[in-house]
């Protein structure tokens, strides 16, 4: 499979303004597209689902201006139909590769896979949980309960605790679940946040000792 | 597809376990419905606390090993996964703590029952039930002693003379009746019709015989110190209760009574009649008339205690006038 070369301004421009004539909400569009294809790849078992995102997400973009005129529909799909030839072409690329070759390519994906988030967590763990506890902390208080009750694990009994967190709620169950959903990504957002302003502070405090 | 079929598919799909088929049906999906998209994301987050809890079954967490944490940013979502977990575990952690040291001391704050709401409900109905337990008996209660105030005010008073005279002019006209000159007829009439509400029932039937407290008294004549009633219509017969002031009366073995009209007329008469003791110590005599008997109009009824020496003889006199029934003063 051949790369494509690094995209354009003008050219993602082009393609935000086919999404969408109002820039932020194509911005939300194109986010939501992005997620979507990872996903396929994820599914297909691709091990660089990113990286196949970003080539398919290039190759419309490049078409974007001859398209926008004439294309009917939701543009989405058609990025849905790129990726498929994307990973047509993957696949096809690692068929074309020795059986050592491709296996090695798997496992050394995998293996980076675990180091990368086994390595992070030792050396900052302390430092996370202090920032999420001050995360939580900044959540109104119906928030931080629903989003504990939501994920607190209670032994097996799932099903039946949610449903009734549900009705104390007046939500259906699919309702809370992307409630809760949506509280823990802004409770991720927030401990990386607080990471970040910790290291920038640790680091000056460094440099003041040496 | 309900909720359950819907999340079964999503993890079946993110585990690499769905058909060519479905697989894409669920591709497509997740370009044409955000809500689709988010949920999807929701079910990430929790494979992979399942996968942290040990919750995965077998199958599925080897095919989360193997090709979930593909992508940069499921893994740095797992990374928190792992931190949120321990967080949530150390607040359970405390408030469990925090709850059973709450236990071990013994919680002695004043309204620890409203903790529990259901406790809560049943105090406030245990509490409503005896209000109004409480508030029947008070009724009851203050019913009785209504009903006996009233009955016994029946005697004449010894202000009633002068009460009556001041009514009358001194050149012995009845000055013009104010609203209150009714009173003592309106005590008459709840007093009697509380009597016959008080009265035990027979085969379901309400009693209804009219009773009369009656004390004796010395005066004579057109309104002084004469008790006024009616007689409701519901009411068949009337018994007087004749109450004995004088001790040597109490002592005389039975009694006769006459009921005569205004002009000492003799309409009535019974013997034989045995004192019996009232609810608060004192006597009396009881004597029954038929309505029939008991028109419009004044009346005395004079009592005679037969001892057993003549000289022991000695009488009362008990008036009273009755007026127009309520139904027939409502016709005229």
């Amino acid at each position: 499979m051949n790369k494509s070369s690094v995209l354009t301004q003008a050219q993602f421009d082009e393609l935000l303004q086919w999404l969408d004539h109002d820039r932020e909400r194509a911005g939300h569009k194109y986010e939501n597209i992005r997620r979507a294809i990872i996903k396929v790849f994820a599914a297909r078992r691709c091990y660089d689902a990113e990286e196949l995102a970003d080539e398919t997400l290039n190759r419309v973009a490049r078409k974007a201006r001859e398209l926008a005129p004439t294309y009917e529909g939701n543009p989405a799909l058609f990025f849905y139909g790129v990726a498929r030839n994307v990973h047509r072409e993957y696949l096809k690329g690692l068929s074309s590769r020795p059986v050592s070759e491709s296996a090695k390519i798997e496992d050394r994906s995998q293996f980076v896979a675990w180091a990368t988030f086994d390595s992070k967590l030792e050396g900052s763990n302390d430092a996370r949980l202090d920032c999420l506890t001050k995360c939580l902390r900044s959540l109104p208080d119906d928030q931080r309960e629903l989003v504990t009750a939501y994920y607190e694990d209670d032994k097996g009994r799932k099903v039946d605790s949610r449903k009734a967190l549900a009705q104390r709620n007046a939500l259906s169950v699919n309702a809370l679940r992307l409630k809760a959903h949506r509280l823990r990504q802004s409770l991720r957002r927030c401990v990386q946040q607080c990471v970040e302003i910790t290291l920038r502070h640790e680091s000056r405090v460094g440099t003041i000792c040496v | 597809m309900t909720e359950l079929e819907n999340e079964n598919l999503i993890r079946r799909f993110l585990l690499g376990e769905l058909s060519h088929g479905e697989r894409e049906r669920v591709e497509e999906r997740l370009f044409t419905d955000e809500e689709f998209l988010i949920q999807v994301d929701a079910i990430e987050d929790e494979l992979m606390d399942e996968y942290r809890q040990g919750r995965l079954g077998a199958r599925e967490s080897d095919g989360f090993k193997q090709y979930f944490l593909v992508t940069h940013e499921r893994r740095e979502r797992f990374e928190f996964a792992q931190i949120f977990q321990q967080a949530l575990a150390e607040s359970e952690t405390s408030r469990a703590r925090a709850s059973s040291a709450r236990r071990a001391k013994g919680d002695t704050s004043t309204f620890w029952i409203f903790r529990r709401r259901a406790l809560a409900i049943s105090f406030a109905i245990g509490l409503l039930l005896f209000a109004s337990v409480a508030m029947l008996f008070w009724y009851r209660i203050y019913l009785g002693r209504r009903s006996e105030d009233l009955a016994y005010s029946a005697r004449p008073s010894p202000n009633a003379n002068k009460d009556q005279e001041d009514q009358t002019g001194k050149d012995g006209r009845r000055s013009p009746p104010n609203k209150n000159e009714n009173r003592p007829a309106d005590k008459d009439r709840v007093t009697n019709e509380l009597r016959i509400l008080q009265k035990p029932k027979a085969g379901g039937r309400q009693l209804s015989q009219l009773a009369i407290v009656l004390a004796p008294g010395a005066a004579r004549g057109e309104g002084e110190g004469v008790k006024r009633f009616s007689l409701p219509g519901y009411a068949k017969s009337i018994r007087l209760e004749l109450i004995l002031e004088n001790e040597d009366e109490q002592k005389g073995a039975t009694f006769e009574a006459d009921l005569q009209s205004a002009d000492s007329k003799s309409l009535l008469k019974a013997a034989s009649l045995r004192a019996s003791s009232t609810r608060n110590g004192g006597r009396l005599v009881r004597f029954n008339v038929p309505k029939e008997r008991l028109p419009a109009g004044d009346y005395q009824v004079v009592l005679r205690a037969l001892g057993p020496e003549p000289e022991n003889e000695m009488t009362s006199r008990y008036y009273f006038r009755v007026l127009d029934s309520p139904e027939k003063r409502r016709s005229n």
